[in-house]
Order: C-alpha cells, then sequence, then structure tokens
C-alpha cells in the first residue's frame, strides 16, 4: 500500500533508533557506501543507461549499500519517488533544453543537489552518461562539497569534427578530478583516456549486463520452414540502417525462404519503407515499430538469426540479448563489439553490405546444415557471460578504491583544473570552480548544514524499509506526485 | 573478476575480451593498450603550388569586389559615361557567352540541353524587368542615409565574400546567399547614383560580374588552367589600377592582401600541417563507403 | 494537560508547539510562529520611505510620497490580514473528524474540517520545496468510489513548515489517536 510506505520511513525514528529485526542490519557499517547515482536518463525513459543505473542500484541495495538516484522531471512526474526494495528516486524540476538532458549552468542546481547530498549524508556520487548535462554539475558540485566521485561513460566519440572536439574539452575538464571512470569496454576506455586526457590506471572497465532470465530461448516460436532474420534498433543513421536497406533486397532476391523482423522507429524507417516496396516485400519484411522492453524477447525468440549493423557502439546489450535467446548473431567489427561474445558465437564482417551479406549466407549455411548449437546450449553458455550481481560486485570494489582516496583541497583542485585542461579552458573553470566554493560558502551561510533534516534511510544499513520479499511489487509509487512545488 | 586470486599473471596472457573472468583487476592496463590507436591516417599533403593555384579562386572574387566599388565611384563621380559602361558590358558579356561555349567545346551545353533561344530570352526578361523597375531601385531607399546604405553595402560584400562557393565542402558555404548579398549591396548602392539610368546599368553591372563571371571562370579553370592564371593576374592588375587611380594607399593595401592571400597564407597551411595530430582507432564511426542509393532508385 | 515545547522551521526560525490532551480521543495541536517583530516592521518602512524620498528628489514630485504613505499602509494591512500566518492548529477528534484552522495576525481565522470517514491516514512525505527537499505532514483523504484509492492530499502546517522533529511528535500522537479509533470500531 502506498501510503503504508510512505508512513513507513517517518515510523522508523519513534522505534528508538534500535534495529527491530535482525535482518535490517545485514551488514556493518563500516563496509557499506552511500552512493547516490545521478543521471539525466532514468525511467520512464527507457534505453540502455537508464536500464543500466537502475538494475545496479538494485543489486547494490542488495548488498547491503544505500543508494538514491537523482535525476530530472519527466513531465508529471516530479518530487521524491520510491522504487522497488527502497530504491529512493529524486526528479528535480530542472528545465529540460535538448534530447532529454538539462540546460546546465553549472551553478544553478548547486542548491538543490547539495540540499539533497547532505540530508542523505552521501559519500560517492556516481555519474552517468557523458550526454548527461547533470551528470556532470554533480560532479562539478561533488568536488566543491569534498566529495568522492565516480563516472561511467557509456558511449563512444570520434576525435574528428568540430562538436567532438568540444565536448572532449568539456569532459577533460569535467573528469580531470573526477577519482575513479567506469567504462563499459576495453574500446570505451581507450576511448575515454584518450578523450579525457586520463591516466589509464584510474579507468575501470566494467561490462554491461543483461538479466539472463529475462532473454530465455524458446525454439518452439520459430517458423520450421522459414529463416528469419531479427533485427532490433533504433532506425537512425548511426545504428546502419542503410546498410540494412542494401541486405534486404540482395538476400531476399537470393533465398526464397528468407524472412526479416524488424523493430525499433526512427528517421531511416521511411528508406526501408521504400525498400519494401520496390522489391514487393511485404509479406517478407515485417516492421514492427517501437518496441516495449518487455516484447523484445517475445520478438528475438521468433528469429534464427540477429542482424546488428551499428556503425558505431560501446558495448552492444542487444546482441548480448538475442545470444541469450540462442540466435546466432552476425553484427559489424565496430567499437566494443568484438569484445562482447567469443568467436563461436558470433560472426563479424565489416560494416558493408557485401561483407554483411557474406556473414549472413555463411550463418544461413551453417543453420541449414545444423552446424549451429542448440539455442539451449547457447543460453547456457552466455548467461554465465555478464550478470547484474557480478557488475555490482566490480563496482563496489571501484567504490571501495575510491572512499579511501584524499580528497583534493581547493588549491590543489585548482593547480589541477589549471595544468590538466590547457591554460585558457584551465583558468576560466578554475575560475568557474572559485565562484561554485564561493556560492556554497553563500549556501553553508544561508542554510546551515545543521538546519537540513537528515533523511531516513530507505536502503542501507539504516534502512527502515520492509524486507524485499514483502516489499510492494509496484515500482512506481503513485502518491508522491501531487506534493512537488518549486 | 577480480574476486578469484590472482594467479601467477605471467603465465596467463590479459585478452581484450569481456565475457572472460580474467585473473587481472578492472583497472588493469596491458601493454596493449591502445596498440590500435592510429594517427592522421587521412591527413592529406599539400603541394605549396597547388594551394596557390587553388587560391587564385578567392584573388579573383576579391578582384570582382573591388572592380565594382571602383568602377561605382566612377559612376558617382561622374567620370564614367553609363552607356559607355553598358555598351562595354554587353560586348564583354558576347565575348565570354562565346567562350563559355568554345572551352569545352559545347559539351556542358548539350548536358543541360539549353538552347540558345532560351538564354536570349532570360536575357531579354532580364533586362526589361531591371530597365523597368529601375526608377523603383532609384527611389527605393531614399529614406534611408547615406551613410546606412555605405555600411550596409560593406556587410552585404564581405558577406558575398564570406558565403562564396570557393569549393571548399563546409556547411557556412552558400551561393545562393553570397550571390543574393552582392547583388543587394549593387542595389543599394545604385540607389546613390544620380539617374535611374545609371542604376539600372550598375545593377546589369553586378549581375555581369557576380553571377555570370565566376560561372566563366569555374569553366576556364577546369578546362585551360593556364589560361585561368593568366586571366587572373591580368584580373587582379586591372583591379589594382583601378584602385590607384582612386587612392594610393588603399591600391598598396589591397596588393598586401592579395600577396598574403595568394602567397603567405598557403605557406601558413602548409607549415601548420606538419603540427597535426588527428587521431584515429575502433571507437570511430565506421563510414559507409558504398554506394547505396542503387537499391533505392 | 497542556504542554509546549519549541522547534525550529526549515530555515531556522523559532516555533512553538502547543499539545493539549482533552482526553484520549481528543487532541489539538498548535504550532506558533513568532509575532511581527518591531524591527523588521521598522525596517521595512524605514526602507520604503528612504526610497521615496530618493525618488522624490530626483523628480520633485510629491505624489511619490502619498503613494509611499499608501503602499506602507495598505502593505501592512494586506500582510497581516492575508499572509502573516501567527498560528496554525490541527485538532483531531476521534469520533468526528480534524479541524485545521489558520489564524492571521489581524484576526481573521480559515477553518477547514475534515470528516473522519473521510480520512484514510496522516503521513509524513516529502516534497521539493523551492531549492530544498522537505518533509510535511499531510492527511489523505478516502477516495469515495474506490475503496483503497487516494483522491487528495491535504498538506497541513503549510505556512509554519517545521521540521522533522516536530513532524514526528505531531505524527505519533495523531497515529495514536488513528490507532485507537480504529480500534474502537473494529470492537463494538
Amino acid at each position: 500500500m502506498a501510503c503504508r510506505t510512505e508512513a513507513e520511513p517517518s515510523r522508523r525514528p519513534l522505534d528508538a533508533l534500535a534495529c527491530t529485526s535482525t535482518e535490517e542490519c545485514p551488514t556493518a557499517p563500516t563496509g557499506s557506501h552511500s552512493v547516490c547515482m545521478v543521471s539525466d536518463f532514468f525511467y520512464p525513459n527507457m534505453g540502455g543507461v537508464e536500464s543500466h543505473i537502475y538494475q545496479l542500484s538494485q543489486c547494490l541495495i542488495e548488498r547491503g549499500h544505500k543508494v538514491i538516484i537523482i535525476t530530472h522531471a519527466y513531465g508529471n512526474r516530479k518530487g521524491v519517488r520510491y522504487l522497488t526494495n527502497g530504491l529512493k528516486v529524486y526528479y528535480l524540476p530542472l528545465k529540460v533544453m535538448y534530447n532529454q538532458s538539462t540546460a546546465t549552468t553549472l551553478f544553478h542546481s548547486l542548491p538543490l543537489l547539495r540540499y539533497i547530498f547532505v540530508r542523505e549524508r552521501i559519500s560517492i556520487i556516481h555519474a552517468h552518461s557523458s550526454f548527461s548535462a547533470m551528470a556532470h554539475d554533480a560532479l562539478f558540485h561533488g568536488k566543491t562539497m569534498g566529495l568522492q566521485t565516480v563516472f561511467t561513460d557509456h558511449s563512444l566519440f570520434g576525435f574528428a569534427d568540430v562538436s567532438s572536439v568540444l565536448t572532449n574539452k568539456l569532459l577533460t575538464v569535467s573528469l580531470c578530478d573526477t577519482n575513479h571512470i567506469i567504462c563499459v569496454s576495453y574500446t570505451s576506455k581507450e576511448n575515454t583516456v584518450l578523450r579525457a586526457a586520463l591516466n589509464p590506471e584510474i579507468v575501470s572497465v566494467i561490462p554491461n549486463a543483461v538479466d539472463p532470465t529475462d532473454f530465455t530461448p524458446d525454439p518452439r516460436q520459430r517458423k520450421k520452414d522459414m529463416v528469419t532474420i531479427v533485427v532490433i534498433s533504433r532506425l537512425v543513421y548511426r545504428k546502419g540502417t542503410d546498410l540494412l536497406c542494401g541486405i534486404i533486397p540482395e538476400l531476399c532476391l537470393k533465398y526464397p525462404d528468407l524472412n526479416f523482423i524488424i523493430g525499433g522507429e526512427g528517421p531511416k524507417r521511411i528508406i526501408l519503407e521504400e525498400v519494401r516496396e520496390r522489391y514487393q516485400l511485404h509479406d517478407r519484411v515485417r516492421l514492427l515499430g517501437a518496441l516495449e522492453h518487455k516484447d523484445v524477447r517475445n520478438v528475438l525468440v521468433q528469429g534464427h538469426i540477429f542482424l546488428n549493423t551499428s556503425l558505431t557502439e560501446a558495448f552492444c546489450m542487444a546482441i548480448v540479448e538475442a545470444a541469450s535467446c540462442g540466435l546466432q548473431v552476425v553484427s559489424t567489427r565496430v567499437g566494443g563489439i568484438p569484445e562482447v561474445l567469443p568467436e563461436s558465437l558470433i560472426i563479424l564482417c565489416e560494416p558493408s553490405v557485401k561483407s554483411l551479406c557474406q556473414g549472413l549466407e555463411k550463418a544461413i549455411a551453417q543453420l541449414k546444415s545444423g552446424e549451429l548449437p542448440t539455442p539451449e546450449k547457447i543460453h547456457g553458455v552466455v548467461k554465465t557471460f555478464y550478470t547484474w550481481r557480478n557488475v555490482a560486485e566490480r563496482t563496489e570494489k571501484v567504490y571501495d578504491r575510491v572512499i579511501g582516496e584524499a580528497v583534493l583541497s581547493i588549491d590543489q583542485r585548482l593547480d589541477r583544473l589549471m595544468s590538466h585542461c590547457g591554460s585558457v579552458t584551465g583558468c576560466i573553470f578554475a575560475l568557474l570552480a572559485v565562484f561554485n566554493i564561493l556560492f556554497l560558502i553563500f549556501l553553508r551561510w544561508i542554510t546551515p548544514d545543521s538546519l537540513i533534516d537528515v533523511a531516513v534511510d530507505a536502503s542501507g544499513p539504516l534502512s527502515s524499509w520492509p524486507l524485499p520479499q514483502c516489499s510492494p511489487r509496484d515500482k512506481m509509487n503513485p502518491h508522491s506526485n501531487e506534493d512537488s512545488e518549486t | 573478476m577480480c574476486d578469484q586470486p590472482v594467479r601467477n599473471t605471467n603465465e596467463v596472457r590479459w585478452q581484450k575480451v569481456l565475457y572472460k573472468r580474467q585473473p587481472f583487476p578492472d583497472n588493469y592496463v596491458d601493454q596493449r593498450f591502445l596498440e590500435e590507436l592510429r594517427k592522421n591516417i587521412y591527413a592529406r599533403k599539400y603541394q605549396y603550388w597547388a594551394v596557390v593555384f587553388e587560391s587564385s579562386v578567392v584573388i579573383q572574387q576579391l578582384c570582382s569586389v573591388c572592380v565594382f566599388v571602383v568602377i561605382w565611384w566612377y559612376m558617382d563621380e561622374g567620370l564614367l559615361a553609363p552607356l559607355w559602361l553598358f555598351g562595354t558590358g554587353l560586348a564583354s558579356s558576347l565575348i565570354g557567352y562565346i567562350l563559355f561555349d568554345f572551352i569545352d567545346g559545347g559539351k556542358g551545353r548539350k548536358k543541360s540541353g539549353r538552347t540558345r533561344w532560351a538564354d536570349l530570352k532570360s536575357a531579354l526578361v532580364f533586362i526589361t524587368f531591371t530597365y523597368g523597375f529601375s526608377p523603383v531601385l532609384k527611389t527605393l531607399t531614399e529614406s534611408v542615409s547615406t551613410d546606412t546604405i555605405y555600411a550596409m553595402s560593406v556587410f552585404m560584400l564581405l558577406g558575398h565574400l564570406i558565403f562564396f562557393d570557393y569549393g571548399a565542402n563546409a556547411a557556412i558555404v552558400s551561393s545562393t546567399l553570397s550571390l543574393n548579398m552582392a547583388i543587394f549591396a549593387s542595389v543599394c548602392l545604385a540607389s546613390r547614383l544620380p539617374r535611374s539610368l545609371h542604376a539600372f546599368i550598375m545593377v546589369t553591372f553586378a549581375i555581369q560580374i557576380f553571377a555570370l563571371w565566376p560561372m566563366l571562370q569555374k569553366k576556364l579553370k577546369a578546362c585551360t588552367p593556364r589560361s585561368y592564371v593568366g586571366v587572373t593576374l591580368l584580373f587582379a592588375f586591372s583591379a589594382l589600377g583601378g584602385l590607384l587611380s582612386i587612392s594610393g594607399v588603399g591600391a598598396v593595401l589591397f596588393a598586401l592582401l592579395l600577396v598574403s592571400v595568394s602567397f603567405l597564407c598557403p605557406f601558413y597551411l602548409i607549415r601548420l600541417q606538419l603540427f597535426k595530430e588527428n587521431i584515429h582507432g575502433p571507437w570511430d564511426e565506421a563510414e559507409i563507403k558504398e554506394d547505396l542509393s542503387r537499391f533505392l532508385s | 494537560m497542556e504542554d509546549e515545547r519549541v522547534f525550529s522551521d526549515i530555515c531556522g526560525g523559532r516555533l512553538a508547539l502547543q499539545r493539549r490532551h482533552y482526553s484520549p480521543s481528543c487532541r489539538e495541536f498548535c504550532l506558533s510562529c513568532p509575532r511581527l517583530s518591531l524591527r523588521s516592521l521598522t525596517a521595512v518602512t524605514c526602507s520604503v520611505w528612504l526610497a521615496a524620498y530618493a525618488l522624490f528628489t530626483l523628480f520633485e514630485n510629491s505624489v511619490i510620497l502619498s503613494a509611499a504613505i499608501f503602499i506602507t499602509l495598505l502593505g501592512l494591512l494586506g500582510y497581516l490580514h492575508f499572509v502573516k500566518i501567527d498560528q496554525e492548529t490541527l485538532l483531531i477528534i476521534d469520533s468526528l473528524g480534524i479541524q485545521l484552522t489558520s489564524s492571521y495576525a489581524s484576526g481573521k481565522e480559515s477553518t477547514t474540517f475534515i470528516e473522519m470517514g473521510k480520512v484514510k491516514d496522516i503521513i509524513i512525505n516529502e516534497a521539493i520545496y523551492m531549492q530544498k527537499v522537505i518533509y510535511y505532514l499531510c492527511i489523505l483523504l478516502k477516495d469515495p468510489l474506490e475503496p483503497h484509492g487516494i483522491s487528495q492530499v491535504v498538506p497541513v502546517f503549510q505556512n509554519a513548515k517545521p521540521r522533522l522533529d516536530c513532524l514526528i511528535e505531531v505524527y505519533r500522537s495523531c497515529q495514536e489517536i488513528l490507532a485507537h479509533r480504529k480500534a474502537t470500531s473494529t470492537s463494538p
């Protein structure tokens, strides 16, 4: 019940701070951290970063840490919400500028973020995604407040054009005093180290994970007399939809028993429809449009082969999900993809129509001759590769390492900014850092830390949240949206 | 990965794969780190004289603007009879028109499928309309002060130079915008001339020098590079001569500008190439090299 | 039985909480803010008048001075009558309901009464308020159509904004009464 769970935290101090149930204090508080995940991208927005943050937080809570999430308001969803197992989410009313990312002035978010960091007694700030302005803001403010910071980079960037030069400069500034950086693949690590001019020792590689129980094979769903190729991606240039437009007619003319199922939506959908129209392939190419995450598995299991045509990818979750459903994966050899699956499970091709067609033909030939392992066998192999528990364990190691590090003093921080980020940018941002510190001093004078009520923990060792088994199953608490005003 | 006890790391070789639990810490840096890094693989090598030759397009355009302003000044001072300018312009246009077809032996005309009759028609239509509207042009900017007109013309001509299509593949290039700005400048300046006939001839001249002349230049450059260099030199010297007759200091400054654009800038570009450091690696977005339009058309 | 304790609001201002226990089933909580202090009143009036005199010396128009008089007088009246709340009271009676009263500095009172049958629960919730995240006490009202749904959330002590320790005090007493009510209603 909503009201019950709302009332629960406040009941806790009445119990005279004694742990009433033994299970509520499973870990010694010394080993546990208070982590604040910050990113512009979180549910109800859907995507790789969002599910990463959610799953990682859940596994960290399970391991006895206190985790809260800060993101910006999505429509009517503002204020404070609780998700499963007492995962507390702050939806801050900040203006969204572009692509669900908030605007940044480096200052305007300080009062709220500082208030939350103080009331939740946060010790580690974990920011996600280099596209998120809020994540960078949080790193900056975190350092101003003398907290430890960790950053996870989920994407790859080039170095060639003007926009990437600028964003790379900003990343250099943002990560210059971050304690530790997490990348999702080795290629992503190389990329981030180069972009932000980092010491590679402070960059860890922790891959993403998929929930293997969500992606189980079901060979009965496949059509026996047909070969079905599944493609699930956003239909945009970066995902190689143009290549797909070349592959479809080429292969459909060659193999009369070939079917395509394409899931996803995007600006390039129109050219797929044109190809389908031109070659009269309406019965063989199905365009499903945007898919919900829960439907992905049901689409995947209908296919024999999964095709990924991305032109750039840090860590491709889609191919792991497909392999987990027992499909043979054919993919372009770009970014971190070669690191993700062993060669027995994936056919890697160059990003060209010719090479991808060859790869697909090889897969079809193997399929017809029965050389491919059974879906169950593939699933059995893949499910051991990536689990969220493992990710959480490794992330916890990063936290353990970071918490022991010394926080740079103000002058050291300014020195580092000026020496590390180039003379002009360094000086500008050092000046901004000084302003930020002055702003923080002003805020501390207006509302001293002693006036900020310490929040009642919903997760972590001092949690007053009910045990996970009896926790409410509904993920979102529907009754906290009336109370958010700005 | 790291909860396994660290075994003898010399025996186990680190692999760049994520699916294996390897006995290395997560922040392990192997010797193979960044081994796929490549630098400057697409960098172009420039030849000095080739760059100088390419810079002649800029020279030509600078000279066009200069010649235009000089002619306008002469008209404004009453030193140049409008009919004389009209006659010369018409004659040179005719010569240019014949040359335009002559250079490539009429191939371009066959390709576009445009008849001479159509050319004549559009020329006539244009001249008649400009002539008819020239009194309007004359009085159009009467309420605007002369200083504003001059300032506006300067900005428009600068804009013309900035947005002109010099052959670079950049977002800023827009030949329509550039041509429009030049015509706007010419209309502004023409409206300050004494009579409507002057205005008409000034605008016609602007069309000739800003719209038709670059087309001929392009063709000259593509087909007969040698003669193009000659034409550029001739044009530059005549522009300088014209400017000299108005202001000696201006001519010297203009000559310096031309020299720096054609000789110093290419030299500087080639020097700066030595410092180029373009990084490439597996993280780059792959390029689709094939022509995919055949599937769609 | 009556006692008084001193708490602070979220900005650090002083708040006095008076609790009156009339009977096990009837309690009253009264949060009073400090009265309008002479010092702040003088400061505001002086600054308005100084500004008016500065404008007067600039424009030499005596309308400004008379406008200043009106602004100060009307502003003070409006402030006392519509803005400044001296006291907020929550009266909870087991069998009847909950009465919320706010008394303005001018003596005006506004009262809301919620029938006990409509009250689902009293809880402490969190909200983002200006640049702060605060706790507040609120009453959940039952949805008449759906027995488990909530139709409305009524915040209590909206003006005083006491801190968590004060809210817990009130919350606990209210819960006692609600529990008492439940116990009596289920066992006839």
